[in-house]
């Protein structure tokens, strides 16, 4: 076994595991006991890794996701203590609701939240058509409206000084969106809004829920029976300046 | 992973508990597969719906941890191939030569600079890459959960840090980094 060989296999050993009985592991430890220079290479290499895993593992997880399982876990709860008999009528709720959970699933993964959330973002990341020129809420509602497409939507407060560029009027799955664009000091701000029926999982509050999407940060919420999607050219910190 | 599954079976874990001990590292293991929050919440969620549906199943409890980490690969790869947007791409096929490790030389690291690092290695390295890392997984757990050889996983961990070595040494390199933006 050479040094680099030796280097290789140490890439993915495991300090404190099993992997030190292995003979080919065992081999390149031993070299890197006997060969300075791959001694100060291997010990290089736990240093980063050491850091590598520490920043991964600080990687944040979204606050609710543990009631959210927990939540969805009640449905399909079995008491198998039960007698045969309402086993298995429990049985034959269980594939009903496990097939309505699974479309559910399946809609939810095409149609729901995160992809309409991934797509709008998508628009704006790239080139894409103003449809309308407007520089108020009410010159864009009055295009909007020509279009045919809802005006009814909520202006939060925090954004009622921002300077208007105008908008888009887009679709998504047959559902109607409407689009805001806006700046402030020279940065770009958005908001989309479509009706909760769009989605088949729609934020369940008004209490914006800030997410990074695509590397983008990103707010939604739901007011009036309506989901409404901010993003701007910023951080999370500058975002929540204009959250309601 | 289903002949690990039988009618009669020990008491599987409590739920509660097992969602406490796992689901953070399975939601970080999901969100580097990918790269979104909504979906990787969403493969969470599902793989322990599956395993509130067929986890009693399991013939060895002490199996728990691998088989939702299993599941939920598994689940990213179902949702992959039903997506023409992220073909899957077999690499072994022109991985077989050594890497040339590079020297790796960061100070000082972040989560946001390790997962845009992360980010930017090809898929097939980055699972195994992940496991290694998120939960000091061995080269056979590895190649239990992904369904490959141990050879393979040996050989894409090797691949997958030197390239992750070199784009942190790199970062390290430079003063500043831009992140991607909206344009106005």
């Amino acid at each position: 076994m050479d040094r680099e060989q030796a280097k290789e296999i140490l890439l993915g050993y495991q300090p404190g595991s099993d992997d030190a009985v292995d003979p080919q592991i065992a081999e390149a430890l031993r070299l890197a006991e006997s060969d300075p220079e791959l001694a100060v290479w291997f010990e290089q290499q736990q240093r980063a890794d050491a850091m590598i895993r520490t920043g991964l593992r600080d990687m944040p997880v979204p606050s609710d996701l543990k009631e959210r399982i927990l939540g969805e876990r009640q449905i399909v709860r079995v008491d198998f203590g039960w007698r045969r008999l309402v086993l298995a009528a429990a049985a034959v709720v269980i594939v009903v609701l496990g097939l309505a959970r699974y479309r559910t699933f399946r809609q939810t993964s095409r149609y729901g939240l995160g992809t309409y959330q991934m797509t709008m973002v998508r628009y704006v990341t790239g080139p894409y058509p103003m449809v309308a020129q407007a520089r108020s809420f009410d010159e864009l509602r009055q295009v909007l409206a020509q279009k045919g497409w809802p005006t009814d939507f909520i202006v939060p407060d925090t954004l009622r000084n921002v300077t208007v560029v105008g908008g888009g009027a887009l679709e998504w799955h047959g559902h109607k969106v409407d689009l805001a664009c806006m700046r402030e000091s020279g940065r770009g701000l958005w908001l989309f809004v479509v009706d909760n029926a769009a989605l088949p999982n729609p934020p369940a509050t008004t209490t914006p829920r800030v997410q990074m999407v695509d590397a983008v940060t990103t707010a939604v919420w739901s007011q009036d029976g309506k989901t409404y999607l901010f993003t701007a050219q910023g951080d999370e910190a500058y975002l929540r300046k204009y959250l309601p | 992973m289903d002949e690990e599954m039988e009618n009669s079976a020990l008491p599987a874990p409590d739920f509660e508990v097992l969602v406490e001990q796992h689901y953070r590292r399975l939601y970080q293991f999901a969100y580097n597969l990918t790269h979104d929050e909504a979906e990787a919440g969403d493969l969470t969620q599902q793989t322990f719906l599956k395993w509130a549906n067929k986890g009693h199943q399991l013939r060895d409890p002490s199996k728990a941890k691998t088989w939702l980490f299993t599941t939920l690969h598994r689940e990213f790869l179902q949702a992959r191939r039903r997506s023409a947007r992220f073909p899957h791409h077999e690499l072994d096929a022109v991985a077989s030569e050594l890497p040339t490790v590079p020297p790796v030389s960061v100070e000082r690291l972040d989560s946001a600079t390790v997962l845009e690092a992360l980010a930017q290695i090809n898929e097939v390295f980055r699972a195994p890459l992940t496991l290694f890392y998120l939960d000091d997984y061995t080269y056979k757990e590895i190649a239990e959960i992904l369904d490959i050889p141990v050879g393979t996983v040996q050989s894409r961990i090797a691949r997958g840090k030197c390239h992750l070595y070199e784009i942190l040494t790199e970062r390290s390199s430079r003063p500043i980094d831009k992140p991607r933006e909206p344009h106005g």
